[in-house]
């Protein structure tokens, strides 16, 4: 049995040896890999480092990970590869790190069951506020494996693409959605019929990736309204509960 | 076999001499099957038939024989074509024909050739009553017949009916059917020809201008005549050797990206552990600078469009995401048009053209009013600022690569390539984009994309998921 996986998976942050969590740097590049060392500490974590698959491994097996940042270029097995093996054996969240800003890479990265993508080059307070989204979506699911991402939500015509990140609509047109609208479409396709407010929408979303709402959520769904309603003015999806939040009314299913 | 050998030898020449030869045969063809349909056209006129000489001896056998020898001559003389009467006297009919020709041309010529000394009479049926015992009994027959009576030494007649003078047409008539026919088979078979010569040529041309715009295409299929065969093999080879080249540059973009952006996160990192201090700042506006054009102009020379799943997209939607980020980042935008409108594309590069449209009347205009219309086949994206606009002259100038116009602020200066870009992405549609001096003052950039245009449906292939182009020039 592996060692890996949150610290205390069954009532996080309080059991553990140190509350910090200990993050787990996968990079070929020294001067990265001390750097990230450094940005991390001083943002209060714990980190070890490893230049390849054989040391990431070596760690794994003696110290307890909270989070795994996986460069995808590594020389000899990379990371796709290493990040479907701990994976399948692990329920520690990755993140993955690329030169590639392309959107194959981060779907092919998501599939094979990294919880978040980073481009390089980024700022540290990009990758921290990753960090700490990964790990509080972590904290809230009690994750056993990694659950596979999951494919489709589909709702009046509408089909929505969690991996892949797309919106398609009845007529088979794939609709733009900001970060920000995407995530707050699957928190309300998260919970049909149920009345969410602005806080707990903000909370669901935000969870989901470190995308940060910079506008209201008022603002988010009326530009999602405008995006995916016949009549924004008239919504039949998404209504507006007077003084206590948003419903989203059709019937979802799962794809 | 015919075919085998032809397939070997298949030249420009050889395919000519065969169009040649149809034509001839086709020609020859046709013109023996009207003949056979209407048999008179085959035939030559009986004039040139030897009944010249037929006639003649008839008539000089009747201006030696006996009365009753010549009644039997006539008998027998005649046939199917004409018939031969001989009176002691000339028929009333005839001798009372108002015009009976004594002269002119058709007697002239029978006295040079037939009948030399002794009188010619020409008669036309027509004059003769109907009634008439020496008129044929059939109507038709009646208004065909020709009439000639030639007078013997003795001074009776002998009088020729001819029930049609003249096989067939007239010479000109026939001159000008055979030339139709000539012209009409040369012309057939020459379009043939002509589409067995060009279609090669043509698909070659095709081949040549597809591997202008789109270097990943498929190479031509060498077939056809031996020339064009090696033509296409050759351009094979060239098309070949520019794909491999162009995928070797865009490895090493690759590869330098790869290490640039390793360098460039080391610095990020260090820089932001300066943070506080005022040059960990600067460095970190620099590095911002340094990525975007990074970013810039590996897009530009990955050419992304290029190598992208057409989709359809919903158009307005992805120009509200573009509107309202350049809101959210503090800038006067706006976007006026339909809901939705279906476009097919590749989605991530027309963002990035339009993204770079909209960046652009930012910075350099002040604000970006985005307008959608369809304008017949295809969608108009008209982005106006309210800028100094663009003079005329600098107006091609702007989209040549690392062109860069007076920005505002010195932070906002771009790569140069955002135009570039933003062109050869829309090109790549099957689009253009002009620019346009408002009256009212600012410029208004038109991006037009056609609905149906140029766009398959699937990437292109062949340089499969590597990046596929890279600039040139």
């Amino acid at each position: 049995m592996m060692r890996v996986g949150r610290s205390a998976a069954s009532a996080p942050s309080a059991a553990s040896i140190s509350a910090s969590p200990h993050i787990l740097v996968v990079d070929d590049d020294p001067g990265i890999c001390t750097l990230l060392a450094k940005v991390l500490a001083k943002h209060g974590y714990r980190v070890t480092t490893a230049r390849n698959a054989g040391e990431m491994r070596a760690t794994l097996r003696v110290g307890v990970i909270d989070l795994v940042v996986l460069d995808v270029m590594l020389p000899g097995e990379n990371g796709y590869e290493l990040c479907r093996w701990l994976s399948e054996r692990s329920p520690v969240p990755i993140i993955m790190l690329t030169a590639m800003r392309e959107e194959p890479d981060r779907i092919v990265g998501l599939e094979l069951g990294a919880d978040d993508f980073i481009g390089k080059p980024f700022s540290a307070r990009e990758l921290v506020a990753r960090i700490k989204a990964v790990l509080r979506r972590a904290g809230t699911q009690l994750r056993t494996v990694h659950a596979p991402p999951r494919g489709t939500l589909l709702f009046a015509g509408w089909t929505l693409d969690i991996v892949r990140r797309e919106l398609k609509s009845p007529a088979g047109a794939l609709v733009h959605l900001t970060s920000g609208e995407f995530d707050l479409l699957v928190a309300f396709a998260d919970h049909p019929g149920r009345l969410l407010t602005r806080e707990q929408l903000l909370d669901i979303a935000r969870g989901r990736t470190a995308e940060i709402f910079d506008r209201s959520i008022d603002i988010q769904v009326s530009r999602l309204r405008r995006k995916i309603e016949d009549d924004p003015k008239e919504p039949a999806f998404i209504k507006t509960i007077r003084g206590a939040g948003y419903m989203f009314t059709p019937e979802v299913v799962a794809g | 076999m015919l075919g085998r050998v032809l397939r070997s030898h298949d030249t420009i020449g050889l395919r000519l001499i065969l169009a040649m030869i149809a034509t001839a045969l086709l020609a020859v063809g046709l013109y023996a099957a009207i003949s056979v349909l209407d048999g008179d056209l085959g035939r030559p006129p009986l004039l040139q038939s030897g009944f010249v000489d037929e006639l003649t001896l008839a008539l000089r056998l009747f201006d030696r024989l006996t009365p009753d020898e010549r009644l039997r001559l006539a008998e027998t003389a005649s046939n199917a074509t004409y018939e031969f009467h001989w009176y002691r006297e000339l028929p009333v009919p005839l001798r009372d024909t108002k015009r009976p020709r004594t002269q002119g041309k058709g007697v002239r010529w029978l006295r040079r050739r037939v009948w030399p000394t002794l009188p010619i009479l020409l008669i036309d049926a027509r004059e003769i009553p109907a009634d008439s015992p020496i008129l044929p009994d059939d109507p038709d027959a009646r208004t065909a017949l020709v009439m000639a009576a030639f007078g013997l030494s003795d001074g009776s007649w002998v009088v020729l009916a001819i029930d049609r003078p003249i096989w067939g047409l007239s010479s000109g008539m026939r001159i000008l059917i055979g030339t139709l026919l000539g012209v009409f088979s040369v012309g057939i078979i020459t379009l043939f020809c002509v589409r067995l010569l060009s279609r090669p040529i043509n698909r070659f041309i095709a081949a040549a201008e597809r591997f202008g715009v789109d270097p990943g295409a498929a190479p031509i299929a060498e077939s056809g005549p031996a020339q064009i065969k090696k033509a296409a093999h050759a351009f094979n080879a060239m098309q070949a050797r520019i794909q491999r080249f162009v995928e070797d540059r865009t490895q090493m973009i690759a590869a330098i990206s790869h290490d640039l952006r390793t360098y460039l996160t080391r610095l990020q990192l260090s820089a932001e552990l300066l943070a506080g201090e005022e040059s960990g700042l600067r460095m970190l506006e620099d590095l911002r600078q340094m990525e975007s054009i990074m970013e810039a102009t590996l897009a530009f020379a990955r050419d992304d469009a290029a190598r992208e799943k057409r989709v359809p997209i919903d158009l307005p939607s992805l120009l509200h995401s573009l509107v309202d980020g350049a809101t959210d980042a503090g800038a006067e935008a706006a976007y006026d048009g339909p809901a939705h409108c279906i476009l097919p594309c590749a989605p991530v590069a027309l963002r990035r053209a339009l993204g770079n449209l909209i960046d652009n009347a930012v910075k350099y205009g002040g604000c970006a009013m985005v307008t959608l219309a369809e304008h017949g086949s295809a969608l108009v994206v008209r982005i106006s600022d309210r800028g100094p606009g663009i003079p005329e002259s600098e107006a091609e100038r702007v989209f040549a690569p690392f062109t860069r116009m007076e920005a505002a602020e010195r932070s906002h200066a771009g790569s140069g390539l955002g135009l570039t870009i933003a062109r050869g992405i829309v090109r790549a549609h099957g689009g253009d984009i002009t620019l346009l001096n408002l009256a009212s003052g600012g410029l208004q950039v038109v991006v037009s994309l056609p609905l149906g245009g140029s766009l398959a449906t699937e990437p292109r292939h062949s340089l499969g998921d590597r990046p596929a182009r890279a600039a040139v020039g």
